[in-house]
């Protein structure tokens, strides 16, 4: 039939894609892990530069 | 506690006199011989009652671990059983949807006696119940309150349709070992599993609103993996804040007065100066960056307050902080809880939880917890949109009110259809029964199939 647009049964069906969304409390705990892995690196320099300094004082 | 001296006859027709169900006295006319199995719903519990009761009840004559003990209840019967000289079983029998007798192990007694003198017991006498050569003591119970407690549960569900009175917490006995526990709800409930989810939300509102500020006046902002807010080429040698002639050395002043000042002025963000902090708890900095211990304040009705940390880089970047935000009373804060609030009203799901044998279908519930997507002018604008969850420490609770109707369904029991006559919060459990009564049912089971295997393999 001419000007009639035929829609599939299937595309009148909700879909179950859904855009993934995350939440604000997800996205917050990845950046506070990201914070704690800097926290981490951070103290490992820290520590580092302690032993170097305490190594030239010994020498 | 009264004391009353029958033969087993007249035991059996004061019992039936007092509204005790016919297969539990059918169990005990059946005890002497061991002829019960018909009695009990599967041969299962048939088996279990044998191995936990009948067999250990008839070979204690002879041991110094005690004798058995029962005590019957209207629709149920609980059989003490001594398994050594310190412990003891409590073995409750009870009647099934389908009429038929289940067996449990409820309680296991190490070195501690049933309490049952709280429950005002009468003793009827003492019978040769098993037929093996000693006197067996019979208490009665007038209500089965006693065997709710040690299940766990403060009701049952008798009929195949209820209404559920939601003003007080609740343990229901639904189907089978299935229970519902109820909570009343409240709107503090509701706002306590709210307040992370918005407080976090708002944090990242502000860091939002400072980047479009930045954007909305031309100048090129954006977050760093840490979430601050990064302003490239901040710091040139001629900027009033900027002391080239000491190595470009801040003037920590003039930059505070600056930021203060564009923030009221062009931002309309109210902004003043805080009392400076040396440590911070999460003031942490990409490579060649660091905070200094300058803080402002920054305000407004729609935001709240939000207290914000000043940085910079090496590469001439500026950097700022939301260190804390205390949304209160903000506008958008309370539009956020209110549209939450009739969200969960209004919008409803369709769910089916499977616990064990039971397929539970709940109608117009909400799951917490649930996602909650802003309306569109509370959205970012320059982060990525995110969701608020909200009820993450509820996990397997379920909103439901007047309009939600929960159906349960199992196999070998009849379907049981719930409502509720007001706003509440749902889970869902199972009846406390003792880990030994879960082993001794699995080796009955899977002896069962090693014995089939055994023949098949001859």
């Amino acid at each position: 039939m001419q000007g009639v647009k035929v829609i599939p049964r299937e595309l009148e069906r909700p879909s179950r894609i859904a855009p993934a969304q995350k939440s604000v409390n997800e996205v917050d705990s990845e950046v506070r892990g990201r914070i704690e892995e800097r926290e981490r690196e951070l103290q490992r320099e820290r520590e580092l530069q302690e032993r170097r300094l305490r190594e030239y004082r010994a020498d | 506690m009264v004391f009353l001296k029958f033969q087993n006859e007249d035991l059996f027709s004061f019992l039936s006199s007092h509204s005790v169900g016919e297969k539990i006295i059918e169990l005990l006319k059946g005890l002497r011989v061991g002829n019960f199995d018909e009695l009990f719903t599967n041969q299962l519990n048939a088996r279990h009652f044998r191995a936990s009761v009948h067999e250990p009840c008839r070979d204690l004559l002879y041991s110094n671990q005690g004798y058995c003990t029962v005590v019957v209840y209207p629709d149920y019967i609980s059989f003490f059983v001594p398994i050594s000289t310190s412990r003891m079983y409590e073995v409750v029998v009870g009647v099934n949807d389908d009429g038929l007798l289940f067996s449990n192990i409820a309680h296991v007694y190490n070195g501690t006696e049933p309490s049952l003198h709280n429950y005002n017991p009468k003793k009827l006498g003492e019978y040769d119940l098993f037929n093996a050569g000693y006197a067996v003591p019979v208490y009665f119970m007038e209500t089965a309150e006693r065997i709710y407690r040690l299940f766990g549960y403060d009701t049952e569900l008798v009929q195949p349709t209820s209404t559920i009175d939601t003003s007080t917490r609740k343990v229901i006995r639904v189907q089978g070992d299935r229970t519902l526990v109820v909570e009343p709800f409240s709107i503090e409930t509701l706002q306590r599993m709210m307040q992370r989810g918005v407080e976090t939300y708002m944090r990242y509102m502000w860091i939002d609103t400072l980047l479009s500020t930045f954007v909305d006046n031309h100048i090129t902002a954006h977050p760093d993996e840490f979430m601050n807010v990064v302003v490239r080429r901040f710091f040139w040698s001629s900027a009033p804040w900027v002391d080239a002639q000491t190595g470009m050395r801040i003037k920590t002043r003039e930059l505070t007065d600056f930021l203060v000042s564009w923030f009221r002025n062009v931002a309309n963000i109210y902004a003043e100066e805080i009392s400076p902090v040396h440590t911070s708890l999460d003031a942490v900095t990409p490579n060649g960056c660091q905070f200094m211990t300058v803080r402002i304040q920054l305000s407004t009705d729609e935001l709240g307050t939000a207290r914000v940390r000043v940085g910079y880089c090496n590469n001439s970047s500026l950097l700022l902080r939301v260190e804390e935000v205390s949304p209160g009373q903000s506008l958008i804060a309370k539009t956020l809880i209110q549209d939450i609030a009739e969200n969960l009203r209004e919008r409803r799901f369709n769910l089916t939880r499977y616990f064990g044998n039971h397929k539970i279908y709940m109608e117009n519930a909400v799951t917490l917890p649930f996602d909650y997507e802003p309306p569109d002018p509370l959205k970012f604008r320059m982060l990525e949109p995110a969701t608020i969850r909200v009820g993450e420490d509820r996990r397997g609770w379920y909103y439901v009110d007047e309009k939600s109707l929960v159906r349960f369904e199992h196999p070998e029991h009849p379907p049981k259809e719930v409502r509720f006559n007001g706003p509440a919060f749902i889970s869902f459990g199972s009846t406390n029964v003792a880990p030994e009564h879960i082993d001794l049912m699995n080796v009955l089971a899977i002896s069962s199939y090693a014995a089939l295997h055994e023949i098949e393999r001859l």
